[in-house]
């Protein structure tokens, strides 16, 4: 876990495992604005998703970025898979977006994380972030 | 973002649809009023009330054209792509208004020709159901 220069917050460690899918998310946001237009019949509708798309991206990724700076990822929903839990591993819901986060062992950062728009697939794709960092998840069971 | 691909032209349109359907009950329902109850003249007043709600149809809309040219994309840092994006968003925006209104005439023009024949001949249509004239 790292930390700015001169203090601040706790970044989320494998910074990679959210900058890559935000990055892809807002691509295909703004590539879905750009098409909404064409054709004119039936704009209204696709420009308004498309709008809303972009506005539930930002609320998600403002709500990320409050969580990080209160250090309160323990405090969300554990993720479940069925009726199977993972301990370390939380989710956080900001309609249409949903991410699971490894908490680190300290419960206060992300080891990493995976998100992504309704209709979810994050129990198919799971084995994203566990597969990276047993150990963390291990020391997270620990923890509890 | 599959779900903007799959949005229906119909979406966001349920309150004009609800207006034009109460315009043209409210039509039907004087002159069903005025046989059933009142008197000839009676049949006309339900379109007078269809008239004044489809004035309702006018101010009814989602904003989306003004939100598309006011959205906020994120830069690129390419002076073209961003034009691009700016360009996209006054596209949109006429695309957005153009597409509104081709759904709000549809449900006006309806609305407003029932409810105003229904005002001028209500009571005439009355009649020839057996309304009483008097």
């Amino acid at each position: 876990m790292s930390k700015p220069e001169g203090g601040g917050p706790f970044f989320i460690e494998d910074e990679t495992s959210f900058t890559t899918p935000r990055q892809q998310a807002l691509v295909d946001c703004v590539a879905a604005f750009k098409a909404a237009a064409k054709p004119v019949r039936g704009a209204e509708a696709r420009v308004a998703a498309a709008l809303a798309d972009l506005k539930a991206i930002e609320a998600f990724m403002i709500e990320v970025g409050r969580l990080i700076e209160a250090d309160a990822f323990r405090s969300l929903p554990e993720f479940k898979r069925g009726r199977e839990r993972f301990d370390g591993y939380h989710q956080l819901t900001v309609a249409p977006w949903r991410g699971v986060f490894l908490v680190s062992r300290d419960g206060v950062g992300i080891v990493a994380m995976i998100f992504s728009r309704h209709p979810h697939a994050l129990e198919r794709r799971f084995e994203e972030i566990t597969a990276p960092y047993p150990a963390a998840a291990e020391g997270a069971d620990d923890d509890e | 973002m599959s779900d903007v691909s799959e949005a229906k032209p119909s979406e966001g349109t349920t309150m004009l649809a609800v207006a034009m359907v109460a315009a043209v009950l409210l039509s039907v329902g004087g002159i069903a009023y005025a046989v059933t109850y009142g008197v000839a003249v009676d049949g006309g007043r339900g379109g007078a009330i269809a008239v004044a709600l489809t004035f309702f149809i006018l101010f009814v809309g989602r904003g989306t054209a003004e939100a598309a040219l006011e959205a906020e994309l994120p830069k690129t840092g390419d002076p073209s792509e961003d034009a691009a994006l700016e360009l996209a968003k006054i596209r949109n925006s006429v695309a957005a208004m153009l597409d509104w209104s081709r759904k709000e005439k549809l449900y006006l023009t309806i609305s407003s020709v029932v409810g105003t024949l229904t005002w001028g001949f209500g009571d005439l249509i009355a009649i020839q159901l057996g309304a009483p004239v008097s």
